[in-house]
């Protein structure tokens, strides 16, 4: 379904007076990888991995220095205007703080519709009954419609977030670091929720993290990315339970397992 | 005897919308060269907890009631001249955000230069050597030339070393850990808790660890206190609350944790 080829961006660090780039940081630096119709990716990797800015670049957020991107076999890096706008709408992303992407002044229903309203043409009684029908799918009484984002806890807000995402009928999503910020509880149930949207709406993921236990969790296949690159990427269980590269070693070896018995191997 | 002991402590907020007990009476203690790990959610009063321990409640936070005592002694009703020369002689503290913790406008060497002449009497020189020892000992790398480097110049993990360095450098009985590693990267993570260990088991230092990360808990505490709403739970050895836990919301905890499957570890 996406299939990455060389994607390359590198950020110029400019100095002096003039303001030169002085070089270059390789945010992105030649990475390749695809992506099948109803499958989760793991992009995982730590901070500066470049896992963020991959995302920013497939979603045509950012520019690409260079390589492909291949959406069902059209490179979107290279498609005119119109074209984008219709691919646009088949891509969304759900963000990691539900709180700073949802819009305080507006009301849960317009949050919610807004994908509908700049993509589609609907009446009013349409729009609501898009509405209320994702709300029940995240799990979120109808009557939330009315309200504002700051009267929910962060798991709701998240919930609003996705309901947000799935409203235009994306085939495929972003989930940028989706359940960091909220409490130990809640992170599962969100998990489980984004894998029952999956399975009913033949959903696509690209799952960015550092948690490599979301990882486990939700993705079949992870690309390991570090300084720009991917590390190793394949099969999830075998990526963890047979790591090839040092790196992912390290990575694996720097989680701690919420089992006492592991201590020993965790303080080695 | 118990190095520190928390006897019922009660920290109430007096806000305009009514009390909010933040701490509603925490009991627990902790032994000489003893980790215990204060595991809770957000807003389950493990902050306020070691806040109080330290009297750095702000208004409108109040103790209410119950003791606080180190070595036998209360701490509440000391002077707060007495309270200073506690805190960083014989507790203290690392909180989870390093830079601003630290002050930018001194190099990290005189930070750590001056802390110790502010509880010891020492010459300049003295306290040099003594702070250029406790970077070393927290593996800064190049410690002489970091001496004279301004907290921005650091990467993430290297503060954090760097406050810990701060922490140690007078030998404190008991360390206060308030998340100090959440905002770190997983693999800089596992370095600085292995050296938390490494240090604590050499100075048979005691350790207060507040977390809302089970997999922590589980790697560094030898006993566990969890919280939530203001209250204790549960409190137990580390190994009865990973493999017998009591309360209904602990097992819900351990539950809900999102962690790597038994068949999925590396081994």
């Amino acid at each position: 379904m996406i299939s990455v080829k060389h994607l390359k961006k590198y950020f110029p660090i400019k100095k002096g007076l003039l303001q030169r780039a002085q070089g270059y940081v390789k945010a992105v630096d030649d990475i390749s990888f695809s992506v099948a119709k109803q499958e989760t990716l793991g992009l995982a990797g730590e901070s500066g991995s470049g896992k963020t800015t991959t995302a920013r670049l497939i979603l045509n957020l950012l520019k690409a220095d260079g390589g492909e991107i291949l959406f069902d076999g059209e490179d979107i890096l290279r498609l005119d205007r119109n074209k984008i706008m219709g691919i646009r709408s088949k891509m969304q992303i759900i963000f990691q703080d539900p709180f700073s992407s949802l819009n305080p002044r507006m009301r849960i229903r317009e949050i919610i519709a807004e994908g509908i309203t700049i993509h589609r043409h609907m009446t009013s009684k349409e729009t609501d009954k898009s509405v209320d029908e994702v709300l029940e799918m995240v799990g979120l009484p109808s009557g939330y419609k009315s309200r504002y984002p700051h009267q929910f806890s962060g798991g709701e807000r998240q919930r609003i977030g996705i309901a947000r995402a799935i409203i235009v009928r994306p085939e495929f999503i972003v989930c940028d670091e989706p359940v960091s910020s909220l409490d130990v509880s809640i992170q599962a149930k969100i998990l489980n929720l984004l894998k029952d949207l999956k399975e009913r709406l033949k959903l696509t993921y690209i799952f960015i993290t550092h948690d490599l236990s979301v990882v486990a969790t939700i993705c079949e296949r992870v690309a390991v990315m570090h300084n720009g690159k991917i590390v190793e990427i394949g099969d999830t269980r075998t990526i963890f339970t047979n790591p090839r590269e040092e790196y992912t070693r390290r990575l694996l070896r720097s989680i701690p397992i919420p089992d006492p018995s592991r201590r020993r191997h965790f303080n080695k | 005897m118990s190095l520190l002991e928390v006897k019922d402590l009660k920290t109430y907020f007096f806000t305009d919308k009514g009390v909010q007990k933040a701490v509603d009476g925490v009991s627990f203690s902790i032994d000489p060269g003893e980790t215990l790990g204060l595991v809770g959610e957000s807003g389950s009063g493990k902050t306020v907890t070691a806040l109080s321990i330290l009297n750095l409640v702000d208004e409108p936070g109040k103790i209410v009631g119950g003791d606080i005592l180190l070595e036998g002694k209360s701490l509440l009703p000391l002077k707060a001249s007495d309270l200073t020369q506690i805190r960083g002689r014989d507790i203290s503290v690392v909180f989870q955000e390093p830079l601003t913790a630290l002050n930018p406008v001194l190099t990290i060497g005189n930070q750590i230069t001056e802390q110790i002449m502010a509880h010891m009497k020492m010459s300049y020189r003295d306290a040099k050597e003594r702070a250029l020892l406790a970077m070393k000992e927290v593996r800064l790398k190049d410690s002489d030339r970091l001496f004279y480097d301004y907290p921005h110049r650091l990467s993430g993990g290297m503060r954090q070393r760097a406050m810990i360095a701060m922490a140690l450098c007078l030998r404190p009985k008991l360390l206060i850990a308030d998340e100090p590693t959440t905002a770190l990267d997983v693999t800089i993570q596992a370095e600085i808790l292995r050296l938390l260990v490494e240090i604590k088991e050499r100075h048979n230092m005691s350790v207060l660890f507040i977390t809302h990360d089970l997999g922590i808990i589980a790697n560094i505490a030898d006993k566990v206190c969890v919280m939530r709403s203001g209250k204790i739970v549960e409190s137990a050895k580390v190994e009865d609350i990973f493999y017998n836990p009591k309360a209904d919301y602990t097992k819900q905890l351990l539950e809900a944790v999102v962690k790597i499957p038994e068949d999925m570890r590396i081994a």
